[in-house]
C-alpha cells in the first residue's frame, strides 16, 4: 500500500539557509487496513516525515532530497504539483496536530468540506456531508454546515478535519497527533472512531504520536524515530514486549511511569543532538547506557531480528 | 450583520460630530473671528454691523447652534476672496480631486497588492528583490521629487504626456502616478508581509495536504490577508484627497487642494474649514466602508461586532 524507502527530507533553515537534515532516510510499509505508529520525542522529525509523503515540505521552506514514496506501487516524488495535488485529492487524507488551528476562520464548515468532495448538485454533496458529520458525532449536522470554525469546540473541530480527510474516501490516512490538543474524553473518543474507520475503509494508517499507550491502542505496527532515523520497526506487541534498541527501551521504561505523556518522555536522561550538530555514529550513542566506541564509527546498519528491524550494533544488549 | 453595521455608522456619525466642534472651537479658540474680515482701519460700528451680521455678537453656545444648523443643512458659509459660498467652491473642485484620487487609488492597490502577492509567492527570488526595493523607494522618495521626475521623463524628454493642467485622459496620467507612488509602494509591503504571514498558518498546510486547486489556495490565502490590506488601503484612499494637495500644486491641477492652498494663503478661513470637515467626511465614509467590508470578509469580526479601522 505505502512504501517509504530512505526517505530524506531537509529544511533550509540554517544560516544562509544551508540544508539542515530532518529525516534522514526512513522505510515505513503500510498495509491497506493495518495501522503504524509513528513514535519518538519532540523534535525527531514525525511530523516531516508525514509531511514529505505528502510532499508538502517545498522550497523555500525545505525539500525532500532523497527516497521513495510508493502509494499503491505508483511513485509519488516523481510527480508533477499538479499530479500531486490530485493524489492528495483523491487518495490520503490527513488530520492535523492541532484542530483549533486547522481550519480556515473565514470559511464555513460547509464549503471546506466540499472542497474535497466531486463536484455534483449541491443537495447531493450536502447529504453526503451530513451523513458523514452525523457519523463521526456531530449533532444536528445539518445546521452545522453553516457554522464557522470558530462556533465549533476543538473536539468538533478535529471531526470536522476528519470528515475533510474522510470525504476523499482516501486509501491512506495520515494522522498527525490528532488528539493531543484535546481533553481525554474527546480522545479515547477519536481514537475509537479512527480505528472503526481503518477497518471499516479498509485504510493504511500513518498514526503519528508521542505516546506508545495511545499508540497500542489503534496500532498493529510500529516506527521509533530518533533524530531522524527509525531506530526500530515491527510489529507494536513485539516491539514493546521485547524492545531491541536501547532508546525503544528507555522510551518504554519512561512510559511505565503514570506521569502525563509529555512528561514521561522527558524522563529519559540527556537530550536528542541538535539537528546542525549530528554525530557522525548512532545518534543515540552520547545518552545510550550500553553504549560503547563502535557505536560513534557510523550509524548502525539495519538488523533484522525476525519481524523487528533495528539499527543498532548491540541490539536486544542489556 | 446588520447590528453591526448599524453600530459602525452610528460611530461614524459621531466621529463626524466631534471633528465638527473641534474645528469650531478652534476657530473660535484662535481670536475674534471678525478681525479676520474686517479692514484694520474699519470704524467701530462697522465692525459691529459684522459683528452682528456673523452673528459673532450671541453668546458662544448659540454661535455653536447655529453653526451646527448650518453645518447640518451643508451650508459651509461664504469665501471672503470669492465672495460666494463655500458649498460651490468645493462642489467645483471635488469632483477633479475624486477623480485624481481614485484613479491614484486604482492603481495604487492594484499593482500594490498584485506585487505584494507576487514578491510573497516567489519569496526570495529575483522577482522579490526587485518588489522589496521598489518598494522601500517609492515609500521613502518625497512625493514632489516623483512628479519633477515623472515630468522631466515623460513631459520633457519623451513627450508623450502634457506637464500640467487638466484635460482628456493624457493629462491624469502623470498626476495620478505621482499621487499613487507612495500607498503603491506601502501596499506592496504590506500585502507581502500579509501574505507571507498566511502562508505560514497551519490552515495553509491543511488546505494544502486537502489537495484543492491552485485557484483555491490562492483565494483562501488572498482572503485571509485581506483583512489588513483593506484596512491600509482605506487609510490610503482617505489620505489621497488630503494628500493631494502637493500633487495638484505640481501639475496645476484645478482640485480641494489648490483651493484650500489659496485658502490659506488669502486667509479665507470659511474655506480652510469646510475643505477640513470635507476631507474628515471623506475620511469617515472610508473608514465606514473598510469596516463594513471587514463584516463580510470575517465572520469573527460580525459576530464580536469588533471594528478593526474605527478601533474600539
Ligand atoms: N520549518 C522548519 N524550518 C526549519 N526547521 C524545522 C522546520 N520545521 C521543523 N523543523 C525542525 O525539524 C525537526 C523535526 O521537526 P518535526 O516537526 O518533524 O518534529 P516532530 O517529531 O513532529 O516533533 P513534535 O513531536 O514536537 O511535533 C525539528 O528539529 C525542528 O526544529
Ligand atoms: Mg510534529
Amino acid at each position: 500500500m505505502l512504501a517509504v524507502e530512505s526517505l530524506q527530507t531537509v529544511y533550509y533553515g540554517g544560516g544562509r539557509g544551508e540544508p539542515v537534515p530532518a529525516v534522514r532516510g526512513i522505510d515505513l510499509h503500510i498495509e491497506a487496513g493495518s495501522a503504524t505508529a509513528l513514535v519518538g520525542e519532540s523534535g525527531c522529525g514525525k511530523s516531516t516525515a508525514a509531511l514529505s509523503i505528502m510532499r508538502l515540505i517545498r522550497r523555500p521552506i525545505g525539500d525532500v532530497v532523497g527516497g521513495s514514496v510508493r502509494l499503491d506501487g505508483e511513485e509519488l516524488l516523481g510527480l508533477s504539483i499538479a499530479g500531486m495535488r490530485q493524489v492528495l485529492l483523491n487518495r490520503i487524507g490527513y488530520i492535523p496536530q492541532d484542530p483549533t488551528v486547522a481550519l480556515d476562520p473565514l470559511y464555513t464548515v460547509r464549503s471546506q468540506i466540499a472542497e474535497v468532495l466531486p463536484p455534483g448538485p449541491a443537495s447531493e454533496r450536502d447529504a453526503v456531508m451530513i451523513e458523514l458529520l452525523e457519523r463521526l458525532g456531530v449533532v444536528d449536522a445539518e445546521a452545522r454546515l453553516r457554522s464557522y470554525p470558530h462556533e465549533f469546540s476543538g473536539g468538533m473541530r478535529q471531526r470536522v478535519a476528519i470528515a475533510i480527510a474522510l470525504a476523499k474516501n482516501p486509501e491512506l490516512l495520515i494522522a498527525d497527533e490528532p488528539t493531543t490538543a484535546l481533553d481525554v474524553t474527546t480522545q479515547l473518543g477519536i481514537l475509537r472512531l479512527l480505528d472503526e474507520l481503518r477497518r471499516e475503509r479498509r485504510l493504511a494508517v500513518l498514526f503519528v504520536t508521542h505516546d506508545l499507550a495511545v499508540a497500542r491502542l489503534v496500532c498493529q505496527d510500529v516506527a521509533v524515530m530518533y533524530a531522524g532515523l527509525v531506530v526500530e520497526t515491527g510489529p507494536i506487541a513485539e516491539v514493546m514486549a521485547r524492545p531491541l534498541h536501547p532508546y525503544t527501551r528507555a522510551l518504554l521504561d519512561a512510559d511505565s511511569g503514570n506521569a502525563e505523556p509529555l512528561s514521561r518522555l522527558r524522563a529519559i536522561p540527556g537530550q536528542p543532538p541538535a539537528l546542525t550538530a549530528l554525530p557522525s555514529g548512532c545518534p543515540f550513542a552520547p545518552r545510550c547506557p550500553v553504549a560503547e566506541e563502535a557505536c560513534s564509527v557510523a550509524i548502525p546498519p539495519v538488523e533484522r531480528h525476525g519481524a523487528v528491524q533495528v539499527r543498532c550494533i548491540k541490539a536486544g544488549a542489556a | 450583520m446588520a447590528r453591526y453595521i448599524l453600530s459602525r455608522l452610528a460611530q461614524a456619525i459621531l466621529v463626524l460630530f466631534v471633528v465638527a466642534t473641534v474645528v469650531f472651537g478652534l476657530s473660535r479658540a484662535s481670536g475674534n473671528a471678525a478681525d479676520l474680515f474686517i479692514p484694520q482701519d474699519a470704524t467701530d460700528e462697522t465692525k459691529e454691523l459684522v459683528r452682528q451680521n456673523l452673528g459673532l455678537d450671541k453668546p458662544l453656545i448659540a454661535q455653536y447652534g447655529d453653526y451646527m444648523a448650518n453645518l447640518a443643512q451643508g451650508d459651509l458659509g461664504q469665501s471672503f476672496a470669492y465672495r460666494t459660498d463655500v458649498r460651490g467652491l468645493i462642489l467645483k473642485a471635488l469632483p477633479n480631486t475624486i477623480q485624481l484620487g481614485v484613479t491614484a487609488f486604482l492603481i495604487g492597490s492594484f499593482f500594490g497588492v498584485a506585487m505584494g502577492v507576487l514578491s510573497a509567492l516567489r519569496q526570495g527570488t529575483w522577482i522579490d528583490t526587485v518588489g522589496k526595493a521598489l518598494a522601500l523607494v517609492g515609500q521613502s522618495v518625497p512625493q514632489f521629487f516623483v512628479g519633477i521626475l515623472l515630468v522631466i521623463a515623460f513631459a520633457v524628454n519623451i513627450q508623450i504626456f502634457p506637464p500640467f493642467g487638466k484635460g482628456g485622459i493624457q493629462h491624469l496620467i502623470l498626476p495620478a502616478v505621482t499621487l499613487a507612488a507612495y500607498p503603491l509602494a506601502s501596499l506592496t509591503r504590506l500585502t507581502r508581509s500579509a501574505v507571507i504571514e498566511v502562508l505560514r498558518k497551519d490552515h495553509t498546510l491543511f488546505e494544502q495536504a486537502k489537495g484543492v486547486s491552485a485557484a483555491r489556495l490562492v483565494a483562501h490565502t488572498l482572503r485571509n490577508a485581506s483583512l489588513p490590506i483593506v484596512t491600509l488601503a482605506g487609510i490610503q484612499l482617505g489620505g489621497l484627497f488630503s494628500g493631494a494637495v502637493i500633487v495638484e500644486q505640481i501639475f496645476a491641477w484645478p482640485g480641494v487642494g489648490q483651493l484650500v492652498l489659496q485658502g490659506i494663503n488669502s486667509r479665507d478661513y470659511n474655506v480652510v474649514q469646510g475643505v477640513v470637515l470635507v476631507n474628515t467626511m471623506i475620511f469617515v465614509v472610508v473608514l465606514f466602508l473598510v469596516d463594513v467590508s471587514y463584516g463580510l470578509l470575517d465572520p469573527r469580526v460580525r459576530r464580536h461586532g469588533r471594528g478593526v479601522a474605527t478601533g474600539s
